[in-house]
């Protein structure tokens, strides 16, 4: 990558962080309140991004910058006040930044008025301020001879003590042509009685040069104000420019020797904390997060060879190599916490939603975050975005009624919509809830059958019955709206949960609001799983997706015609997948199983499944590989590990395995009509 | 022996560009993320120039260019603050806090050692 590219992809990652940091602040801003400390953070926001695009010659976004920057200079220096509508301008300004940038990054040219609007709007609030125009050093005519001038300089002790050097200013003067440089030495006095901090110099300057007189002035741009300074062209060598005309000037020009305006406020920041980050590739952090996973692997199956012939000399090994263990689980936290981050970076982005959905909506709500400072891997922060951005959609357009309904019903006019984080048990739990009408079950039912998703006078529960609206297709609200369209999220959203390794679920309770919650796990890297096994065969299936483990007694398990069996559990019919089977196993002569195990799975759309296996071996975390990247895609194999004996382990994928069966009947239709005693199920153990 | 000069800016981008600019004309660069982290910076070694950014958050270019004016070790050290565009104000309040110059951004690298070059002995 060239150095050029590499700023560029720096200031494109610097703008993401100073934008979202814009978006947060700026969904704060209340009118009539100049809150300085927020200003302040916006403006240096839009200073940043203006220095660097102009840097990059990003013409379009260093105008917008320009004035969107005035005009919160206007208002943190008090000069303008926020008004109703100021804080959105401000928002929208922020997205108008955002797309300006995303364009640029793409090195695409904008829509030719994205822009006009909103500046238009920052324009009007900001009348007196300096429209941006380009200061472009337009070509000066250029004299077509040398003239002569005569500099008079005499240096000031300010000039010292702004550390400027006149025997730079000297050498630069030499740079524009033929000098002849006199040095006036009459103000010397006794040394007795010399300040060092003084300057008892005048020089007279002769120089003979094609440059203008501007060339000159700006050599002695810092020193305006610290110097007595003239500047006489006082022989013209040539006297016609190209266009013929007369440039000399007898006039000297004096240079003014007022110290300027000292407008030196201090902007009255807060002291932030400083974090002393780093910026690291996301490649090299997974790149390390992986090699911890190796080590950890290699760790257990060094650990699993030693205590398998353990004796008395092996007893001090055994306890390095325990200490060993220990130390590797520390570095394997330690490395997973460089991937994790404050669900914050996520949640901010709710309020501003939040706002403009009430807006559209006329509903007025309350958004509470909770939990903010949970962290989360950034792999998962990522791809919660949007199902979370769709769960508040529909909290906001279906739960919470209109302000006169909910006073009619006695709930305060303003509705509340609450998100959630929390780490629980080796998981994140992310929760939506509102305050809203809740589900109203016969309405579901009702609204399923005519959608065939369910059959009519079929018996539900009321988890099942919250459980259809994640069936693709699903929706109750009667008019489709364009807040949360028609339905087609949530059986999206639950994909979505599934593939990070989570579950969602929901608690309704209609006329009082409901509740989604997420269940995820702590980082992606790493699996929990089940190891079970059948024919000699070892396999992991994800915790997460396991249900719970039965025994079934021999009456429980029904013969299909088809020739698949199913398991009647307490009152339901769930199919059975014979993984030995379905890996194309054979037992080896044992022609049934000396343990037949059924570990119950979930799969999607809340169908259970149970896959028969042999034996539970435990619970293991396992490093996920890719099967694909390595050999090819197989149906019903999520991934691969490498377990402590050190063989790779093949990782189950329950919605792959459970497409493998027939597609009839549907486990949750009740058609075993035997119901088996409580007692004879014995439930070995429980997961997820 | 290469000159040192402490590069102060809270974008990455712009400590990057002019880091990358001097580095290439022989000097050597130490960055500084703010006003509060340049000064920490200052107590390490001498430099022959300062260029600082005016707006960051903690401690701007500006309280910067005093602070530094007050260590004897920075008496008569450059200091060049970064404005954004010809802003009178910047520029004076930088000249009155001890600066001895400044540079406007957006700036080419030929301006940036122009620039350099006048104030750095």
């Amino acid at each position: 990558m060239s150095d050029f590219e590499q700023f560029r992809q720096t200031f494109f990652e610097e703008c993401d962080e100073l934008l979202q940091r814009f978006e947060e602040v700026a969904g704060n801003l209340q009118p009539d309140e100049n809150d300085n400390e927020t200003l302040n953070e916006l403006f240096r926001a839009v200073h940043s991004i203006k220095a660097g695009a102009g840097a990059f010659k990003l013409e379009r976004l260093v105008t917008f910058a320009h004035e969107l920057e005035d005009f919160l200079d206007q208002v943190r220096s008090g000069t303008i006040h926020l008004q109703t509508g100021d804080p959105d301008l401000i928002v929208q300004s922020g997205d108008i930044l955002h797309t300006l940038i995303e364009y640029a990054q793409a090195r695409e040219e904008a829509p030719e008025n994205l822009e006009a609007d909103v500046l238009e709007q920052v324009r009007q609030r900001n009348p007196k301020g300096g429209q941006f125009s380009e200061v472009q050093s337009a070509e000066k005519p250029r004299q077509s001879g040398k003239i002569k001038y005569t500099v008079k300089f005499r240096p000031h002790r300010e000039l010292y003590e702004a550390a400027n050097e006149p025997q730079l200013l000297l050498e630069a003067l030499t740079d524009l042509g033929e000098t002849e440089i006199e040095i006036d030495t009459s103000r010397i006095v006794e040394l007795s009685k010399t300040d060092p901090m003084e300057s008892y110099f005048d020089w007279i300057i002769t120089l003979e040069t094609e440059s203008g007189i501007e060339d000159i002035e700006a050599i002695f741009e810092f020193v305006d104000g610290d110097c007595d300074l003239s500047i006489i062209p006082d022989e013209t060598i040539a006297e016609e420019t190209d266009d013929g005309e007369v440039l000399t000037s007898q006039n000297p020009i004096e240079v003014s020797t007022t110290p300027q305006n000292q407008n030196d406020k201090a902007d009255g920041e807060k002291a932030k904390p400083s974090k002393g980050s780093i910026r690291v590739d996301l490649e090299r952090v997974d790149q390390l997060v992986n090699m911890v996973g190796e080590l950890v692997i290699a760790q257990a199956m060094a650990l699993e060879s030693i205590s398998s012939e353990i004796g008395i000399e092996q007893i001090n090994q055994l306890q390095a190599l325990e200490d060993l263990t220990m130390r590797t689980r520390q570095l394997q936290e330690g490395v997973m916490a460089i991937r994790m981050q404050p669900i914050k970076a996520l949640f901010s982005r709710y309020p501003r939603l939040v706002r403009d959905l009430s807006k559209k909506l006329d509903k007025n709500v309350n958004l509470i975050l909770e939990g903010e400072a949970t962290e989360v891997d950034k792999t998962i922060i990522e791809e919660l975005a949007d199902p979370l951005t769709h769960m508040i959609r529909n909290c906001m357009d279906h739960g919470i009624e209109m302000p006169a309904d909910r006073v009619g019903m006695g709930k305060p006019e303003e509705g509340t919509v609450r998100l959630s984080a929390e780490q629980r048990n080796g998981r994140i739990l992310i929760r939506v809830s509102d305050d809203g009408r809740g589900l109203d079950p016969d309405k579901v039912v009702a609204k399923a059958v005519k959608q065939g998703l369910i059959q009519e006078g079929e018996e539900l529960s009321k988890e099942e019955i919250e459980m259809l609206i994640f069936r693709p297709g699903f929706s109750t609200a009667s008019e489709v709206s364009d807040v949360s369209g028609r339905g087609v999220g949530m059986d999206v959203v639950r994909r979505n949960i599934q593939k990070l390794g989570g579950r969602i679920t929901l608690e309704s309770q209609k006329g009082k609001g409901s509740c989604f919650t997420l269940a995820l796990p702590l980082t992606l890297a790493v699996l929990d799983g089940m190891l079970v096994a059948t024919a000699d065969e070892r396999y992991v299936i994800p915790l997460s997706s396991i249900v719970e483990t039965v025994c079934p007694a021999a009456n429980q398990i029904k013969e299909m015609p088809d020739g698949g069996s199913v398991l009647s559990l307490r009152g339901n019919a769930i199919r059975l997948i014979d993984l030995c089977g379905c890996m194309g196993l054979s037992r080896k002569g044992l022609t049934e199983p000396l343990r037949k195990l059924a570990v119950i799975v979930e799969t999607e759309f809340g169908r259970h499944v149970g896959i028969v296996v042999d034996e539970l071996l435990g619970q293991q975390q396992v490093v996920i590989k890719s099967l694909e990247t390595n050999y090819y895609r197989i149906p019903g194999v999520a991934g691969s590990a490498i377990l402590g004996d050190g063989r790779v382990r093949l990782i189950l994928d329950v919605d792959g395995l459970s497409a493998l069966l027939p597609k009839s009947p549907i486990s949750k239709s009740k058609t075993v009509s035997e119901i088996p005693a409580e007692n004879e199920i014995q439930t070995i153990a429980s997961g997820g | 022996m290469a000159k040192r000069v402490l590069v102060v800016d809270d974008s990455k981008t712009m400590r990057d560009m002019v880091s990358f600019t001097l580095k290439r004309e022989g000097y050597e660069t130490v960055e500084a993320e703010d006003g509060m982290d340049a000064l920490q910076s200052s107590t390490v070694g001498n430099f022959d120039l300062v260029i600082s950014d005016v707006n960051m958050p903690r401690m701007d270019g500006i309280t910067l260019t005093k602070e530094l004016r007050t260590k004897p070790q920075f008496r008569s050290t450059p200091i060049l603050i970064l404005t954004t565009e010809a802003d009178g104000t910047k520029k004076a309040a930088g000249k009155a806090a001890g600066a001895t110059g400044w540079i406007v951004k957006p700036f080419d690298p030929d301006q940036l050692l122009g620039v350099v070059k006048r104030v750095c002995r």
